[in-house]
């Protein structure tokens, strides 16, 4: 009972105190801040926490920072970075005298932070309201339960309520008071709060007799209710998770399977060693990453943009030294293809372990692509996966472009298509031949720099994507750049969506049996051209 | 040998030489039995056996042999066959003509089991059985054979086993695995041997032999296989004025115990052979006739005819 | 695959062995003369074969053994044990490797999976010869110690069967086969051939170890299983038990030799070759390219299994890593080294390149896979026709 009768004391203080507050900030309470003695300083917080004018809560927040400087006639400046001092009053825009820094020990600040949320709540600006009270809901209430709920009674907008009563809930849940409990459970269902299950979910358990915990069946209802809210809250975003995971590690399977599109689906060689060049592609990032680390430090996040083309390049000289020395050998025996190939694809992998030892390296992610934009505190897109998904689509385009609006895109088309006929119209076959292989490696040596930003890079870095990327080709039709796209973002989301239902391992298992029941019905992919136009191809 | 002889030679010899142990083929004409294997799956469920109304409107008052009934095959909506109808008598000699893309290789292609149409069925007279729901390895063991415009042979085989894997009889594994060969096979073998001039080359291998001979070593192994319809893609292609006479010879002698359906481009050829010539336009039977009357009829003159 | 490109590669890379057509004018010469009623048109082995094979057997199930056993340790002739161990490892592979080749080498197809039928063998026996631990496990308990770590109480259906050797043995044959039908009918049956082939094969053992790597499948998960004491009574630390093992690899490896030489002389034979070099025409012929392959890919793996099972109890253990996509497309290097289309050269083959690969990983194991990098590359490049086709075109 006393604390209700103090309860209403304060809401009376709190009601008649703006009154008097509506004057400038007092000087007076500004300097006993710097003061020496303790018990001036908690009085003057106290007397400037009763004020409503926003530059007291500036001058409070900047104490309870630690920045707050006053001058000699009771100005207040909050010291920024690099010894500017803003001043907090604006009649004095520049300190009279020498400043002195105001100490915060942390018996002041269990004062303060109590003092500054209940500024915050009541200030006259709603957004001010509902951003303190989002912030409480997100903190919990902890030792600010009696602010909050002081707060709530005399708040009016119901955004804010709602927040103030999600701040209270956990308080809330454990009280006698059924009223509480049910106004704790209408908030917690309105914001479907996931931190919130398990405390639901124990109102709903029984006991060791038999009996709910929750004796009140009404209130039982809340808690079913504001229960599958909270599920269906969840689901949701669990899905919104899944699907941007899928998109991300579909983009990936593309960038990995783009170049084999080319080299498969265009030229038909089985390249098993498409994934080193992969390899090539992440290794040259850390090339580019430890060089930059050593001579130009200072520019060491953006080495990432030059380690693009340097992939590119490299895998690309690599495809087109193995198409010059080997593979041109070979055109038109698929199996000996895949069998030399492979040998290459052993040479490398032990030549990277000889170079660069047979543990992982690190490539770290630059500075601007570190963080994500965190949409609930579950669900967080990283910047290096929105990164990596524009940087595949960029990628694609590319492709695309050089394919079908380029003089090398139409001599590739041309030979693809029929190659005796292009070579009687004057292409060089061996050339384009030699462009196009070079060209598939280095869009794998891209997939390679895309790699390096989100997971490990070692020598067994190819191995892992060899038999996914002929997957998505093969699914995806052959030759059809569409059908690539398609494929590679399916199995992605397909694959992530799967990986919770059935677990990552028969998740994976699920789609190969699925590809190879898919090619069964589909010998020639999704995009298939059908009858004389798919003889010719 | 010369062409002639050898033509004269394969009439007399091959079809009724009594040591063939396998009845001539239209004496038994096989009870209609449902596949038992499964083709590529169509959306629609089909029937396994033709329509008996169908069946007797299309076989009426003629000695039918293969009946192409209202087959349709497209192509991501190309109508590469529309609704064509075609009867095979028994023991003809009958030319298909018609310009590009008219549908002769697809029409090929269907009645062997390659292409699965749309809609429409294939079958032979005797047997209700809908061609079109068999694999090609069934309708080639139902004595349906094709011959390639380019020789197709088993090129790392001697020549005696391309005909070996050519003769009938039973084509399954096992049979095969424990197979020996017969005497009346071996002569069998032998005889054709002689007929396409070969003997001496009868353990070459196939892949070693000159382009004409391959040819031959094909016709032999088609002859080898007993067939009751021969579908000959384009034989002229690239010949001489002289191996052209020397084929015409051949083909005229084939008919007449066997059907032979020679698909051809060359009008030329085709007029000094035909008997019944039908002209395809568009995937659909334009006309058929004799060549006169179809060299006069005024829609072949105008979309095949005038062209060239 | 374009209709084009497919009878391009097969007329480029189809190995015609000379071999098999001149032995088989000659049974033909000799018939001619005899003419009997009906005849096999190519002998299994002709008289010189037969010759030569009995004196390999002959060799290697006897003299080996005998070098091992009754040739004192001191003596320069003696072979010692880990020799004949490793030289049944061998005649393991070599079964493979023939099997491989009558897919191979006679009918073109070239499976990236056979590494799973080989595990799958192996996992039927290492199933047997777990069990036949009895409670002499670590843990003492009646169930295998990888159970007993799992906390599993009871013996999975599957594993009930395995108590029985007999039961083995037969799952050895029916697990692989069972498994190479359903595979090789859905994928045959939608015409699925060349590299797709290949490619969908390498996806199959990619998913079945990712399957044999997880606990829950019920097969010890990443460790496999090991430990094995005894094989149908006898101790498998035992010599002579090493040496009874070895000489049925051997005897294994003869036996499927001639299996496959029955098989491709036969007219069934002639037919995979006929697949092989022109499928369009042999189903025109017709003949039923599906139940042909079926039956030559259900053949090879069930050899494939038997290999398996006979490697098992030799080296003590049987793992998901036997599934590895690599494991399979070694498989198919030495049957590429070894010479395809001849089943003589695919053993050697698989004698040549583990043999080097034993060497070398002791000796220089940084380099070898830089040499089987460089055989997969230069047998294909230069050597077509591998060891078997120099040796023979050296011999005439």
């Amino acid at each position: 009972m006393p604390s209700i009768f103090a309860g209403i004391l304060l809401l009376a203080l709190v009601v008649f105190a703006p009154s008097t507050a509506r004057a400038d900030v007092p000087t007076g309470d500004v300097a006993a801040l710097v003061a020496s003695d303790r018990a001036e300083v908690e009085r003057a917080i106290e007397s400037l926490s009763a004020s409503h004018d926003p530059r007291a809560l500036a001058i409070l927040s900047a104490l309870l920072e630690g920045s707050l400087r006053v001058d000699s006639r009771g100005n207040a400046f909050a010291a920024r970075e690099g010894g500017a001092l803003e001043p907090l009053n604006p009649a004095a825009p520049r300190p009279d005298g020498p400043v002195r820094a105001a100490e915060v020990d942390n018996r002041l600040r269990r004062l303060l932070e109590p003092a500054i949320a209940a500024m915050r709540l009541r200030s006259d600006d709603r957004d001010v309201r509902l951003s303190a009270a989002t912030e409480l809901a997100r903190a919990g209430a902890g030792d600010l339960a009696k602010v909050i709920e002081r707060a709530l009674a005399q708040e009016a907008d119901d955004d804010v309520r709602e927040k103030l009563a999600l701040a209270l809930a956990p308080v809330d849940l454990e009280s006698t008071d059924t009223a509480r409990r049910l106004r704790a459970l209408a908030a917690i269902k309105a914001a479907a709060d996931p931190a919130f299950r398990t405390s639901v979910q124990r109102l709903l358990e029984k006991d060791e007799r038999g009996e709910y915990r929750e004796r009140n069946a009404e209130v039982r209802r809340a808690a079913s209710s504001a229960l599958s809210a909270i599920e269906l809250h969840a689901l949701w975003f669990g899905l919104l998770g899944h699907l941007f995971y899928g998109v991300s590690l579909g983009s990936v399977l593309l960038l990995a399977a783009l170049g084999l599109a080319i080299t498969f689906g265009l030229m038909r060689v089985i390249n098993m060693a498409h994934g080193e060049l992969l390899l090539v592609g992440a290794y040259s990032t850390f090339v580019v990453q430890q060089l930059f680390q050593k001579h130009l430090p200072a520019y060491a996040d953006y080495y990432l943009l030059f380690a693009i083309p340097v992939g590119f390049l490299a895998a690309m000289a690599m495809g087109m030294l193995l198409e010059r020395t080997v593979l041109r050998f070979l055109y038109g025996r698929p199996l000996e293809t895949l069998l030399a190939t492979w040998g290459i694809s052993l040479i490398l992998i032990q030549t990277v372990r000889l170079v660069f030892g047979a543990q992982n390296v690190t490539v770290a992610n630059p500075s601007f692509l570190s963080g994500g934009i965190e949409l609930t505190p579950e669900f967080v897109l990283t910047y290096s996966r929105i990164a990596v998904i524009a940087f595949s689509a960029v990628v694609v385009a590319f492709v695309w472009f050089m394919l079908q609006r380029t003089p090398l895109g139409l001599n590739v088309r041309a030979v693809t298509q029929n190659r005796e006929m292009a070579a009687g119209m004057g292409i060089s076959t061996r050339r384009v031949d030699l462009w196009t292989f070079g060209i598939g490696s280095g869009v794998a040596g891209l997939g390679g720099v895309a790699l390096s930003q989100l997971g490990n890079v070692g020598p067994e870095l190819g191995q892992g994507y060899i038999v996914d990327s002929f997957m998505v080709v093969v699914l995806g039709g052959v030759g059809k750049l569409a059908g690539t796209l398609a494929a590679a973002l399916g199995l992605g989301i397909v694959n992530k969506l799967l990986e919770p239902v059935a677990g990552a391992v028969l998740g994976k298992i699920a789609i190969l049996v699925f590809l190879i029941l898919f090619i069964q019905r589909r010998p020639q992919g999704i995009f298939a051209l059908k009858g004389r136009a798919a003889e010719v191809s | 040998m010369t062409a002639v002889e050898s033509a004269r030679a394969l009439r007399d010899v091959t079809p009724a030489s009594p040591e063939v142990e396998a009845p001539p083929p239209e004496v038994k004409p096989e009870a209609p039995k449902p596949s038992k294997r499964r083709s590529i799956p169509s959306i629609a469920p089909r029937r396994r056996t033709v329509d008996k109304a169908r069946y007797e409107a299309l076989t009426a008052g003629r000695k039918a042999l293969l009946c192409v009934d209202a087959v349709t095959v497209s192509f991501d909506g190309f109508k590469a066959l529309d609704n064509l109808t075609l009867v095979l008598d028994e023991g003809e000699l009958r030319c298909i003509i018609g310009p590009n893309g008219a549908g002769k290789t697809t029409l090929q292609d269907v009645i062997t089991g390659k292409t699965k149409p749309d809609s429409g069925c294939v079958f032979m007279v005797g047997d209700h059985t809908d061609l079109t729901q068999l694999d090609e390895h069934e309708i080639a063991q139902r004595g349906i054979c094709r011959k390639f415009q380019r020789p197709t042979v088993f090129q790392g085989h001697t020549v005696f086993e391309n005909l070996e894997l050519a003769l009938p009889g039973s084509k399954g594994v096992f049979a095969s695995l424990f197979a020996r060969l017969s005497r009346a096979e071996r002569e069998r073998i032998e005889r054709t041997l002689e007929l396409i001039g070969l003997t001496e080359h009868a353990h070459t291998r196939a892949g070693l032999l000159s382009h004409g001979q391959k040819q031959w070593l094909e016709i032999g192994m088609l002859l080898a296989q007993e067939p009751r319809v021969l579908l000959v893609d384009e034989p002229v292609a690239g010949m001489t004025h002289k191996e052209m006479e020397r084929t015409a010879e051949l083909l005229n002698a084939l008919a007449g115990e066997r059907t032979v359906v020679v698909v051809e481009h060359d009008m030329e050829f085709v007029r000094s052979i035909a008997r019944t010539v039908t002209v395809l336009h568009e995937g659909r039977v334009l006309a058929e006739g004799s060549m006169d009357a179809v060299q006069n009829d005024p829609k072949v003159i105008e979309v095949y005819l005038g062209e060239s | 695959m374009t209709e084009a490109a497919v009878s391009k590669s097969e007329r480029e890379s189809s190995p015609t062995e000379a071999t098999a057509s001149s032995e088989a004018t000659e049974a033909q010469a000799s018939r001619e003369v005899k003419a009997p009623a009906a005849s096999r048109l190519e002998p299994v082995l002709s008289r010189r074969g037969y010759a030569i094979f009995g004196a390999l057997a002959l060799f290697s199930m006897a003299i080996v053994p005998i070098l091992n056993a009754a040739v004192p340790a001191d003596s320069a002739l003696h072979l010692p044990d880990y020799l004949v161990t490793l030289f049944g490892k061998f005649f393991c592979y070599a079964i493979v490797a023939i099997a491989m080749d009558l897919l191979w080498g006679y009918t073109g197809i070239l499976s990236l999976g056979h590494g799973v039928f080989f595990a799958l063998g192996g996992y039927a026996m290492g199933m047997y010869l777990l069990r036949a631990i009895g409670d002499a496990g670590v843990y003492r308990s009646n169930l295998p110690d990888f159970m007993v770590f799992l906390d599993w109480k009871e013996l999975p259906w599957f594993w009930k069967p395995m108590d029985d050797f007999f039961v083995a043995c037969i799952a050895v044959l029916v697990v692989p086969g069972m498994l190479a039908y359903l595979f090789g009918f859905f994928a045959f049956r939608s015409r699925i051939r060349g590299v797709y082939f290949s490619i969908i094969t390498q996806a199959l053992t990619f998913a079945l170890m990712l399957l044999f790597f997880r606990n829950e499948t019920g097969f010890g998960g990443n460790n496999g299983l090991t430990d094995f004491k005894h094989i149908y009574g006898y101790s498998l630390h035992e010599r002579s038990t090493k040496l009874g093992l070895y000489v049925l690899s051997a005897a294994g490896m003869f036996v499927t030799f001639l299996i496959c030489r029955f098989v491709t002389t036969s007219k069934a034979g002639r037919v995979l070759r006929a697949i092989r070099d022109a499928e369009n025409r042999i189903m025109f012929s017709g003949y039923n390219p599906t139940s042909y392959k079926l039956f030559v890919f259900t053949l090879s793996a069930v050899l494939c299994g038997i290999a398996g099972a006979l490697y098992v109890p030799q080296v003590g253990i049987i793992n998901p890593s036997e599934m590895q996509p690599s494991n399979s497309i070694e498989m198919a290097i030495w049957v590429a080294v070894g010479g395809r289309g001849s089943l003589i050269g695919a053993p050697l083959g698989a004698f040549a390149v583990n043999g080097a690969k034993s060497w070398f990983t002791v000796a220089l194991p940084e380099l070898w896979l830089y040499v089987l990098g460089a055989l997969f590359i230069g047998v294909t490049l230069f050597f077509p026709k591998g060891i078997w086709g120099v040796l023979s075109r050296s011999g005439r």
